[in-house]
């Protein structure tokens, strides 16, 4: 009987620990996407959040709009946090934010990560939000930011994001994936590049992986998802295109599926086993070693040799690109630390500087499927 | 008469002689009962205070060695167990009653830990709004609650539950916490090196001591004979959990970020940092805050039943929650700063207490 209560117990205090937080809902203000920005004079901090309903009624402004965005600066970003604070009548709530955007300017400055990390330590922030880089300033893309599908923009986000990671267009990763791994882990993490306002390619791209991903209706502006942002231990320091993505999928063994356009037509590649990664150590000098084995089809024309050679071309194009911006989103690190018996070992190596330099030598393993 | 000559008869004619029903072998069950519930206490405890130590000390400076750092406890802790199975063993000669003393402060420090990682994890997980003095006395008020509702034997039965729930807790966090670690994580193996990894190690045997306790406490003959026979040690499969634990810390996050967490909140909940279930989170802090909570509250009547055997008289165990408070309201700052100093010198005083209890006893012998 005691055990039976004492069961009892427990789940009634779990139910208690799913609560939000300490602070009644009703004088919260949840935030649903969040833009950090460097200014001249400092930081800017923009948050979008849903009115009330007495907001959307009469609280003038635009009452279409089902969004507030409020945007505070400061010196520093602390500064910054606590005007946003004042600026609102209730406590900012962070725990439902689902982006947080960085504008281009701040991506790229040198205290980025220590501004990422700070995002992070917010409280109650939710770590699973997606980290992002727009070009221009975020406080810009978060007004111009509107669900087009349904009303609720957070459900719009999750989708969009949820779809374009299917496809292959933008790398999954978590604000608590970034802050963790940004200058502190054995691997790079990159960034969703995102824009606004932005203009549908003219013509069909030399690569169709490039298409943008939103391919929802258009009802006003356009948020386009596709691509990602290179971080190097500090900063952005490179932009991949859709199509680099779906590459550097294949280069981990994550992407579904990859289309190539090459002279002999469209080869389309699959996921078949697990990449292998590895990076020998011959005389102090590296060697990056990746084996992928994929499935191709398409391209009647195209031998097993020539589909092998045009994967290993593009990816070994694009680990050069790695290479020269010093960004290590592959997580070759990760196999290098292997050989290291210690911290202070590691930071002997100096392994940014020995991965720019390493040699390349990539294996594609193709089966090759008939039919189209 | 006739009445009870007739009861005699029924008593005779319905009684069985099988092993269950005979007084003295069911007495015996009850004691070996008895001793597993105090065994799962005491690994609880062991468990408890590793837990403490290297979240609180050795995560951030061993790095990735913290696992070996905890591995190195169960020698340390094999030996203590040998050395108090010694003491048992000769127990019939007596205890110096005096020496007593010694395990009676190292309890209350154990208890000092507790209470500063219970206050410390409410703070940081649950109440992160609210002031050190509220959280502190809202934890004294439930282990005062706690210690009014239950009584010196519940908590050792209560442990025998709970380490099946912790486990499952445990289990379910790793689990679902497995997608977001990487085995690359691990290196490097001595992470901050073998002499922080040593170190770290020796600090962490001072939360061991408590493996000794059983040499200590009160016992009947019974219970005497039935700790004789019984070589068991309860901290080893506690230190070799905590130790697993700590691999999927170390799993879980890369090196340089195991040392990122600015509070030692964050660091008891590294292990799901990244993990998005609210069923993990809920266990994770509900199956801590049980275990210290357990602990605190099975170091406590251990020490008042050591209290009482040198005394003679028993002592109010209410007045425990008052006596832990100024720590809790202290906190991280103050507390905290001269704990860690005294903590390692725990397993020196366990160690001449056992040396000084085996002399003693050789004496009496002789």
């Amino acid at each position: 009987m005691k055990r039976v209560c004492f069961v009892c117990l427990c789940c009634a205090l779990c139910l208690c620990l799913c609560a939000c937080s300490d602070m009644p809902l009703e004088k919260q203000i949840p935030v649903v996407s969040m833009g950090v920005d460097k200014t001249d004079k400092g930081y800017s901090i923009t948050v979008k959040t849903p009115k009330n309903k007495a907001q959307q009624s009469g609280g003038g402004g635009d009452e279409k709009q089902a969004y507030l965005v409020v945007s505070a600066d400061g010196a520093d970003f602390a500064q910054a946090v606590n005007a946003l604070h004042v600026s609102l009548p209730r406590n900012v709530n962070f725990s439902q934010v689902r982006e947080v955007v960085f504008g281009e300017k701040m991506a790229r400055a040198g205290d980025f990560a220590a501004i990422a990390l700070l995002a992070a330590d917010l409280p109650d922030m939710r770590l699973l939000a997606t980290p992002m880089m727009c070009n221009g300033e975020a406080s810009e893309f978060l007004k111009k930011q509107e669900p087009e599908l349904g009303a609720r923009l957070s459900k719009y986000i999750e989708g969009t994001l949820q779809n374009a990671i299917e496809k292959g267009n933008i790398p999954p990763v978590t604000l608590g994936q970034l802050t963790r791994d940004l200058g502190l882990g054995w691997s790079d993490p990159p960034l969703v590049c995102v824009s606004a306002d932005a203009k549908p390619p003219e013509e069909f791209p030399a690569q169709p992986m490039d298409m943008p991903v939103d391919d929802t209706p258009q009802k006003g502006v356009s948020v386009v998802l596709a691509g990602a942002a290179l971080t190097d231990g500090v900063s952005v320091c490179h932009t991949l295109s859709g199509y680099e993505v779906h590459l550097l999928g294949m280069l981990l063994g994550k992407a579904r599926d990859c289309v190539i356009n090459t002279e002999k037509g469209y080869i389309t590649y699959d996921k078949w086993l697990p990449t292998r990664l590895s990076a020998p150590q011959k005389d102090g000098r590296f060697t990056l070693k990746a084996e992928v084995f994929v499935r191709a089809r398409g391209a009647p024309q195209a031998d097993q040799a020539y589909a092998e050679e045009a994967l290993r071309s593009e990816l070994e194009k694009l680990l050069k690109t790695m290479q020269r911006v010093k960004s290590d989103v592959a997580g070759f690190a990760n196999q290098a630390v292997r050989g290291c018996l210690t911290l202070s070992d590691w930071e002997k190596l100096d392994w940014r500087t020995k991965y720019a330099e390493a040699d390349t030598d990539i294996t594609v393993h193709v089966l090759l499927m008939s039919g189209q | 008469m006739i009445k009870d000559n007739v009861n005699k008869i029924i008593r005779e004619k319905t009684q069985t002689t099988s092993e269950t029903t005979d007084m003295a072998s069911l007495r015996r069950q009850r004691f070996l009962v008895s001793r597993m519930e105090r065994d799962t206490l005491l690994s609880i405890e062991v468990f408890a205070q590793l837990f403490i130590g290297f979240t609180l000390y050795a995560l951030p400076r061993a790095s990735t060695a913290v696992w070996w750092s905890v591995l190195l406890t169960l020698p340390v802790i094999a030996l203590m167990g040998a050395l108090a199975f010694s003491v048992i063993k000769k127990r019939g000669c007596g205890m110096p009653r005096p020496l007593l003393v010694l395990p009676i402060l190292l309890l209350l420090l154990d208890m000092q830990f507790c209470q500063l990682a219970l206050c410390e994890m409410v703070g940081g997980a649950w109440l992160p709004r609210a002031g050190r003095l509220s959280i502190a006395v809202w934890v004294s008020v439930f282990l005062l609650l706690s210690l009014l509702a239950c009584s010196p034997h519940s908590v050792s039965r209560l442990s025998r539950f709970l380490r099946v729930a912790l486990l499952l807790s445990l289990a379910f966090c790793f689990f679902t916490s497995l997608s977001y670690g990487d085995a690359g994580h691990l290196f490097p193996v001595m992470g901050a090196g073998a002499d922080k990894a040593l170190l770290c190690a020796l600090w962490l045997c001072g939360g061991v001591w408590c493996v000794i306790l059983p040499a200590y406490m009160p016992q009947t003959q019974d219970s005497l004979e039935i700790l004789k026979s019984r070589r068991r040690l309860p901290g080893l499969a506690a230190a070799a959990l905590c130790a697993f634990i700590a691999i999927s810390v170390c799993f879980a996050q890369p090196a340089y970020a195991l040392a990122r967490p600015r509070t030692w909140s964050d660091r008891m909940l590294l292990f799901i940092a990244l993990n998005d279930s609210t069923l993990s989170w809920s266990l994770m802090t509900l199956g801590l805050s049980l275990l210290l909570l357990s602990s605190l509250t099975g170091a406590l009547f251990q020490a008042g039943a050591l209290i009482e055997s040198l005394c003679g008289k028993p002592w109010p165990v209410y007045i425990a929650p008052l006596l832990l408070l100024p720590a809790g309201v202290m906190g991280d700052r103050g507390a905290l700063a001269v704990m860690e100093i005294i903590a390692p010198y725990r397993a020196l005083a366990a160690a001449i207490l056992l040396g000084a209890t085996l002399l003693w006893q050789r004496g009496q012998k002789a």
